[in-house]
């Protein structure tokens, strides 16, 4: 497996999303920067409309042509935002695999899971059809799919849920990853089946030593999966740091609110501590803090100014005027 | 009397049951052309609940297990294949159509989307309305009018909601809408199916809380159904598990969830993760294997058995009944549990 002696696999600095039309311009995704080292789970959480999912996506090179994408996207030293398009494909689909949350429509119905997982090798590495199909055999095994002599020549549609899931993942392992980014990889899932395939995504960092960039809404998957994490709202990154630093002592408002909201399985029948309102449009972002009018804390400060991500103690950053005496433990 | 219905939850603080349900069973037949015969499938095969007046039962259990047919069931919406419900004592299937559905206006649900169960060309305040428009149109409109705004006031939406229509709500103000449309009659049972998945993290808490504020004031049942057993956990006082359109646990919800007795439920609370990276990373989840097998075929004896740590020769031959366990308002389907 390829990587940059830094250890760094993908450095994202300043990343932004603007939608340009002619009332003007819409920013989706603002100074969103983080680093995922070799072997890390670094999860993305936030709520519908965070930009999560959109930031996951300006990386891949999957958005449509008419939001602009800033910044830039280092993996192993190189700018995937200016590379020209084509030699950005040959290299995303060889060093970062992508698995999609709808895994039902993310495979195409007419051909076998076992030659879709194959043609990924056949086009990016010229292997025979017959080695690439034995190889997809190799990786069903792999990603746990039983009998795979038998289901590498089913159609999508004889697979469950869980099976289509993992054929996805099999397909994104293919040509060996650096990086496997997973766009809610889980929230189709039942219960029992969500367990298995996180267990599974654990297993192949630990046996391969591989990345992963999880983007999630969902905390318990963030506590069980990931090392650090990057919380997003409104669009920007509010708090980053090691999950279990942010889950004993958040930094940020929201991440505390948000934690404290979370119905436990280990709490019975109680009242939850809720957070007012709902996140703000895109177009309708307040002057000040994002956050502010949902926040307990905010201030004249926070109406009047956003607060930009600052350094904590213990690699932790937050964007918060308040944020200095929770920093003191 | 089944004999589930002698084993249910109560103790000491034991309320009467509002809703019973005896021996539920559904089956749908599902045509396969002329000439091969349908496919039967059982939904829900002889389920046994009791709703206790002013608790909450929770209903768990993955797709497919026969949580959402059994919530139209005992909503009144959908008719048993066989079985009983009995509602504040009054056997439901004796009654004349007329009276059945006077009965069950005690009963109303909430469901998962709001954006679909919201007529959009209604105003929130004629959709709130609309159940007095219907059952109560002796009643003056200026008068049912005030009555849905007040209700609005209630579940948390001013009276500048009230001549909005829904596409101009976000979907946890649409699903208080929701709430508000169910209590504005005498609802005394609240079905609630899926009533927060479709929403997001932080608006979860808002709905959870209000259902909770609407209990304690207006004394009100639920039946909240839910694949997420954290948030069942939230809601419940009893909780049944369903698997494959059977009953495999049910009881207390401390105890349900606490010392979950069948390997199913146990495999269930196992895989919910808690939010807390000191309790996860420190543990390993025991996966179970396999997927739920399709309801036309279930496996024979124990519909368990195929994913069960546990399953041995008995369990295919014999399945087993939901008997109580230990104390009386604790009952398990397993031979070995």
């Amino acid at each position: 497996m390829k990587n940059s002696p830094s250890g760094i696999t993908l450095s994202v600095r300043d990343l932004g999303v603007t939608l340009r039309s002619r009332s003007g311009a819409l920013s989706l995704v603002r100074n969103v920067s983080f680093d995922i080292a070799r072997g890390e789970i670094f999860a993305i959480i936030g709520e519908s409309g965070s930009g999560k999912t959109t930031t996951a996506q300006a990386i891949m090179g999957l958005l449509p042509k008419h939001l602009e994408v800033t910044g830039e996207v280092l993996l192993g030293g190189t700018d995937l935002l200016a590379l020209p398009p084509r030699e950005r494909r040959a290299l995303l689909g060889k060093r970062i695999g992508f698995v999609s949350q709808d895994a039902l429509s993310a495979l195409n119905p007419c051909t076998t899971v076992g030659y879709q997982i194959a043609e990924v090798m056949m086009v990016h590495r010229k292997t025979p059809k017959r080695e690439a199909m034995q190889r997809a055999v190799e990786l069903l095994r792999l990603t746990g799919v039983s009998a795979p002599e038998q289901r590498v020549n089913h159609y999508p549609h004889q697979f469950s849920g869980g099976m289509r899931q993992r054929a996805l993942i099999a397909m994104a392992l293919a040509l060996d990853p650096e990086l496997l980014i997973a766009d809610e990889p889980t929230t189709a899932l039942d219960a029992t089946v969500k367990a298995q395939i996180n267990e599974l995504l654990l297993s192949l960092r630990d046996r391969f030593g591989m990345s992963v960039l999880l983007i999630t809404h969902d905390m318990g998957t963030v506590a069980k999966l990931a090392d650090r994490l990057l919380v997003m709202y409104a669009g920007q990154c509010v708090e980053q740091g090691r999950v279990e630093d942010t889950f004993a002592q958040p930094l940020h408002p929201y991440a505390r609110l948000l934690l404290k909201s979370i119905p436990r399985l280990d709490q019975p029948k109680q009242l939850l501590s809720s957070i007012p309102g709902a996140p703000p449009p895109p177009g309708g972002l307040p002057a000040g803090c994002p956050f502010e009018p949902r926040c307990d804390r905010a201030d004249a400060r926070c109406k009047a100014s956003a607060p930009v991500l600052r350094r904590f103690p213990g690699d932790r950053q937050a964007a918060c005027h308040h944020c200095e005496m929770e920093a003191q433990p | 009397m089944s004999m589930s219905a002698s084993v249910a939850p109560g103790g000491p603080d034991a309320a009467p049951a509002l809703l019973k349900a005896e021996g539920i069973t559904k089956t749908f037949l599902i045509p396969r052309g002329l000439f091969r015969p349908a496919l039967r499938l059982s939904a829900v095969n002889d389920v046994s609940l009791d709703v206790r007046a002013g608790r909450t039962l929770g209903i768990v259990g993955e797709s497919g297990c026969g949580k959402s047919t059994l919530s139209r069931i005992l909503a009144g919406t959908l008719r048993a294949t066989s079985g009983r419900l009995v509602l504040d004592g009054q056997d439901l299937d004796a009654l004349s159509p007329a009276t059945r559905k006077q009965a069950l206006r005690k009963v109303q649900m909430v469901f998962q989307s709001p954006y679909s169960s919201l007529n959009p060309r209604m105003t929130i305040a004629q959709i709130v309305r609309e159940p007095l428009d219907i059952h109560a149109r002796s009643v003056p409109l200026a008068q049912r009018d005030a009555r849905a705004r007040a209700m609005l006031e209630r579940v948390g939406l001013g009276a500048a909601f009230a001549d909005r229509h829904p596409n101009s709500l976000s979907g946890g103000q649409l699903q208080r809408v929701g709430i508000a449309r169910a209590l504005i009659g005498d609802a005394r049972l609240i079905i609630c199916d899926e009533p927060v998945s479709a929403l997001d993290v932080s608006i979860q808490a808002q709905v959870l809380n209000l259902l909770h504020e609407m209990q304690r004031s207006l004394g009100l049942s639920y039946v909240f159904i839910s694949h997420d057993l954290s948030v069942v956990a939230n809601m419940a006082d009893d909780i049944a598990v369903m698997y494959l359109g059977k009953v495999m646990e049910y009881g207390p919800a401390s105890t349900v969830l606490g010392k979950p007795a069948h390997p199913y439920t146990q495999a269930l609370v196992d895989s919910a993760n808690i939010p807390d990276p000191r309790i996860e990373k420190s543990r390993r989840t025991i996966a179970l294997k396999g997927e739920i097998p399709t309801p036309t075929q279930p496996p024979s004896g124990c519909r368990f058995r195929t994913r069960c740590r546990l399953a041995a020769a008995v369990c295919a031959e014999q399945e087993p009944a939901l008997a109580a366990r230990g104390a009386v308002q604790h009952a398990v389907a397993c031979h070995f549990a």
